[in-house]
């Protein structure tokens, strides 16, 4: 299995692909909780600055690589298949499961690092904008929420070896998953809560801290489980496909 | 001695038959050549062999065992399939690295395949901007890494120019006189005649012919009794079939 994770990380670092996506991860974090300072309060919808729950939503900011590690989970296995590198890789190792098992490890492994990335960028950012707008917070009564968010982003990881293992073509996957992500989840989040809640997206906003007046979203313990039970689910659906397809 | 046994191998793929119960067997220390038209049926078989399609009936070992049983495939077998790429955007080193790491082989091994395959000069050059030729030594230098007792090579030539070929039958006699054991799937007959010992012919998925090239000549050339065999009984379109 030691093998099998170095060479899946090495994949990953001999393509351009994670570094883009990190960079866009970082990007996104600086621009999502400046943006999350600036509109907190202003707008409807939102939570003022000087409650518990508008400081949580400007640090769960920090879970804007989700996305992002979710693609490179999906395209971690499904770019397999769009190279034929997958021949190669069931030949070094028969045992198709192993294979699957290490890239959920090593997409798990990138999800924490893109995750503690965008946290430290999240609160070197949030620190000062926040102290702009005469805010002092301590970064320690919000570390519930930065680890939500790294958990999240963890199983986003797993979420998208599962998916890419389900479905093959890289193009399809990666559609597949961010019209749910995007679209099905943001309206049943949002106008059906008593079923978008029960979702990934709806479980992994109440993990990441996240809040919207209104809205009712799991306990986060409760979101947890469910998460877990998400990508056990995904995993397991996942590993049996890969190992019963045939690969011609 | 067999390095390699195919027996009642069968696969099915919905109402068609692709591979109809084969059976054949490579001998240790030889170049066997498995010949036949397009959509006969030998990727197929090669892919069964190699563990990546599961067959509908019958089995096929490689050292005496599945090669899901292998402990140690790459040291056993090395393959290259047709089908199977490397990613454009990786180097040609890194891209055997990949292979190495997964295989638990030194990376040592990397430098000496591809020196073997003459890409030491293009070792640090992504792949996508490799000619086929230079894609064929790849795949080659990626069968080879595990130093392994038998060779699967489907269509190596594919793409080689006519120094590339000739180096390559070089290379697999060579092979096969280690004690060393190589099946190679192929259209160009002309050049199996000139490289293979022995040959299996296959067509609709079924064994034709199961000799040494010296016993099959004696009929003929090798391209005329090849259409003879291949030919006969076939019905409605020639060439149907998958890959």
């Amino acid at each position: 299995m030691k093998e099998l994770i170095t060479a899946e990380v090495l994949k990953l670092r001999t393509t351009r692909l994670v570094y883009g996506l990190l960079a866009a991860t970082l990007a996104l974090a600086v621009a999502g909780t400046l943006g999350t300072v600036a509109i907190s309060g202003e707008m409807e919808q939102t939570f003022s600055l000087d409650t518990a729950e508008g400081v949580r939503n400007v640090f769960s900011n920090a879970g804007a690589g989700s996305i992002f590690v979710l693609v490179l989970g999906i395209l971690g296995m499904t770019s397999e298949f769009r190279h034929n590198t997958v021949t190669e890789t069931f030949l070094v190792t028969p045992t198709r499961g192993q294979v699957v098992t290490a890239k959920l490890v090593t997409f798990a492994v990138v999800g924490l690092i893109f995750a503690l990335l965008a946290a430290v960028a999240t609160v070197a950012v949030a620190l000062p904008a926040l102290a702009s707008k005469g805010i002092d917070v301590a970064v320690g009564d919000y570390a519930g929420v930065l680890a939500g968010v790294v958990a999240i982003t963890v199983a986003y990881g797993l979420l998208g070896v599962a998916v890419g293992s389900l479905i093959r073509n890289s193009t399809a996957a990666v559609i597949v998953a961010l019209a749910w992500t995007f679209v099905v989840e943001g309206l049943l989040v949002g106008l059906v809560p008593e079923i978008g809640r029960w979702l990934p997206g709806g479980a992994a906003a109440a993990v990441s801290g996240q809040s919207v007046p209104g809205s009712e979203l799991l306990a986060p313990a409760v979101a947890v489980l469910v998460l877990i039970a998400y990508v056990v689910a995904f995993s397991a659906a996942g590993t049996r496909f890969v190992i019963r397809r045939d690969i011609t | 001695m067999a390095a390699i046994v195919v027996a009642g191998l069968t696969k099915r793929f919905g109402n068609l038959v692709a591979v109809d119960d084969l059976s054949f067997e490579v001998e240790v220390g030889t170049v066997t050549g498995c010949l036949g038209p397009n959509g006969a049926g030998k990727t197929t078989t090669l892919r069964m062999l190699l563990g990546l399609v599961t067959p509908t009936a019958g089995t096929a070992t490689i050292a005496g065992q599945p090669y899901h049983e292998l402990t140690n495939p790459k040291a056993t077998v090395g393959a290259m399939l047709e089908a199977s790429g490397f990613h454009p955007g990786r180097s040609a080193a890194n891209s055997l690295r990949v292979i190495a790491a997964a295989a638990g082989l030194p990376r040592s091994r990397v430098d000496e395949v591809l020196a073997e395959v003459d890409l030491a000069d293009a070792a640090g050059r992504r792949v996508g901007g490799f000619s086929l030729g230079m894609r064929q030594r790849l795949g080659l230098a990626g069968a080879l890494l595990g130093d392994p007792q038998v060779l699967v090579l489907d269509e190596p030539g594919n793409g080689l120019d006519p120094e590339g070929i000739r180096w390559l039958r070089g290379f697999l006699r060579r092979y096969a006189e280690q004690g060393r054991t190589v099946l190679v799937s192929s259209h160009a007959l002309a050049e199996v005649a000139q490289t293979v010992d022995r040959v299996v012919i296959i067509a609709r998925g079924r064994l034709v012919a199961h000799s040494t090239l010296a016993e099959l000549t004696q009929r003929g050339n090798l391209e005329d009794v090849f259409l003879e065999l291949t030919s006969a009984g076939r019905e409605g379109s020639p060439g149907a079939g998958p890959r």
